[in-house]
């Protein structure tokens, strides 16, 4: 799998490019600037890449605005934005062009570098990773909400983790029940939510997005 | 009538001042008599402003400061142009060629120098300061409130970087040490006890996960980052949303304010929403921004219970003295029954306009 990293840092780039290299990742390009990551987005094409909100010149969003730019050139391009903060707004940026293949999660996420792996995978392979601490925002937000007013509370845990990328094995390991009950609670999620049957993933997706858009 | 002439007469002598020619209207030549001479007197009485039966031409002013006797002294129109433009040696507006003439000339004197004394306080009262007369009320005024915001801005600026020191002296701070010890721990721990050697730099992760939220936290409380990267429009919306009322946004700004009223506008509208969400008991809520001229406008409105007293709370009063730094203005609408509306006012100058693409 390819990837293209964007971070001005030099011990950070470092970090990933070594943390990427050890899961088997292949590094087609580690690049310090904004400039410089839409130019290596264009012309790599890599099946995922990873992003620093801030970045050179200005060292504000360029990181984020650069990618949505770039999805905008070749859209579905799979990107996982790493922030040191993680904002409500920059997450429905990123969600506001509704193809998936998105991720935004907190940098120090990759101290766990498991999880962190598979969410660079789920991002590449079309799915959504929204950070933790985003959907407990939303949570707080969304619950009074009357679309997930009908969800019941199981369902709405089971739709939180979903929102973090997580496949329904790990749901099922993280609330001790078994992966059969997880897929069960999905389906009537998927259901109430009104999204018609399709391929399991996108409406996953599309679960994601009904609940981080509501 | 009389108090009309002399509204007239300050009129014309500020604008003499500062404007070019003025045309005088005649009718308002004749009722300018507050000491008709004996010709007047003699004449029917006319309402003050009936035009005059034949036409006349107007009769301009000079563009200077000294008092125009032609506004004063008695006789109609026509003959005031006959007294300026006529032969005789005129005093004023009195044609003086007899005991009879030179008298009412004295009088017409007396009538200027009493005008006189009576406008100058009136028109020019800044000069009556300078001159030392009553301090200027609105400047004391003025000066009492800096000294009070100023006092506010130290203060508060103090206790900031007092209570950033504290947090980063107690937080982060204290993390990264035992974070160092822990892992030099572990570090001696590796030959011996690997497995205890894992467990203590499992616990020195956990340790930099918490201090880096820590700091996330305190980045936040002094300058958050949306703020940084994108203004104050894009701030209030990331506000919004992390907002538990449902808050509506109406946000005008055509380009980016000076960053500390930027801060100080964040944080008001913060406390203000925080203020709404706890104590008002609503579920909805407005923001609105605007900026016209030099002011930029900022209501926050929560459709709760209404009946706030910006006195009790010291969260409304903390607010108005910080925008009082800035020269702010703080108003609050909140009858019982709801929604309370808080408008705050602030005079300043955006700048070029925003490039930021969304």
């Amino acid at each position: 799998m390819r990837v293209v990293v964007a971070e001005d840092l030099f011990l950070l780039r470092d970090g990933l490019v070594r943390l990427l290299d050890a899961h088997g990742f292949e590094v087609a390009a580690a690049v310090e600037d904004a400039p410089g990551l839409l130019t290596a987005l264009i012309s790599e094409r890599p099946d995922v890449a990873i992003v620093d909100v801030r970045l050179p010149p200005t060292f504000t969003d360029d990181g984020l605005r650069a990618a949505i730019e770039a999805r905008a050139q070749v859209p579905g391009l799979p990107v996982l934005v790493l922030s040191q903060y993680v904002e409500q707004l920059y997450a429905r940026e990123l969600l506001a062009d509704r193809a998936g293949a998105v991720g935004y999660l907190l940098k120090d996420r990759v101290f766990n570098d498991d999880q962190f792996v598979d969410a660079v995978r789920t991002v590449a392979s079309g799915g959504t990773v929204m950070d933790a601490e985003v959907v407990t925002k939303l949570l707080g937000r969304r619950a009074r909400e009357e679309t997930l007013a009908r969800l019941s509370a199981r369902e709405r845990e089971v739709l939180e983790l979903m929102a973090e990328g997580r496949s329904n094995s790990a749901i099922a390991q993280r609330l001790f029940v078994t992966e059969k009950a997880v897929s069960k609670h999905s389906t009537n999620i998927f259901t109430k939510l009104d999204l018609v049957p399709s391929d399991d993933d996108n409406r996953r997706v599309l679960a994601v997005l009904a609940y981080l858009n509501g | 009538m009389i108090a009309a002439t002399w509204r007239s007469g300050s009129t014309v002598i500020s604008e003499k001042c500062f404007s070019s020619l003025q045309p005088v209207p005649s009718n308002a030549v004749a009722s300018a008599q507050p000491f008709p001479s004996p010709t007047a007197s003699a004449q029917p009485k006319k309402p003050s402003f009936v035009p005059p039966a034949k036409p006349v031409k107007p009769v301009y002013s000079k563009p200077v400061c000294t008092p125009a006797p032609l506004f004063i002294g008695g006789g109609t129109a026509a003959d005031i142009g006959d007294v300026v433009w006529g032969q005789a040696l005129p005093y004023g507006a009195v044609l003086v060629d007899s005991q009879h003439t030179a008298d009412a000339a004295g009088v017409e004197g007396l009538a200027l120098l009493a005008l006189g004394t009576w406008l100058a306080p009136q028109t020019f009262p800044r000069v009556r300061r300078m001159l030392g007369g009553t301090p200027d009320a609105e400047l004391t005024k003025r000066v009492e409130r800096l000294t009070e915001s100023r006092a506010v801005a130290v203060d508060t600026a103090s206790a900031d970087l007092r209570r950033l020191e504290r947090d980063l002296h107690d937080g982060a701070q204290a993390r990264l040490v035992a974070l160092g010890m822990n892992l030099r721990a572990a570090e001696r721990l590796i030959p011996t006890s690997p497995e205890a050697a894992i467990a203590l730099v499992a616990e020195a992760r956990k340790t930099s996960v918490m201090a880096l939220m820590e700091l996330r936290e305190l980045v936040r409380g002094v300058l958050p980052p949306v703020l940084a990267d994108r203004g104050l429009a894009d701030a209030i919306r990331a506000l919004a949303l992390d907002s538990p009322l449902h808050v509506e946004t109406d946000i005008d700004l055509p380009g980016r304010l000076p960053a500390p009223l930027e801060t100080a506008c964040y944080f008001a509208v913060a406390e203000l929403l925080t203020n709404a969400a706890k104590h008002s008991g609503a579920r909805d809520a407005r923001i609105a921004i605007s900026h016209s001229g030099r002011l930029l406008r900022i209501e926050v409105t929560d459709f709760g219970l209404g009946g706030a007293d910006p006195a009790k709370g010291s969260g409304m009063a903390g607010v108005e003295r910080r925008m009082a730094t800035f020269d702010g203005i703080l108003a609050v609408s909140s009858p019982v029954g709801g929604p309370t509306m808080v408008v705050m006012e602030v005079p300043c100058v955006l700048s070029s306009p925003k490039t930021s693409s969304s």
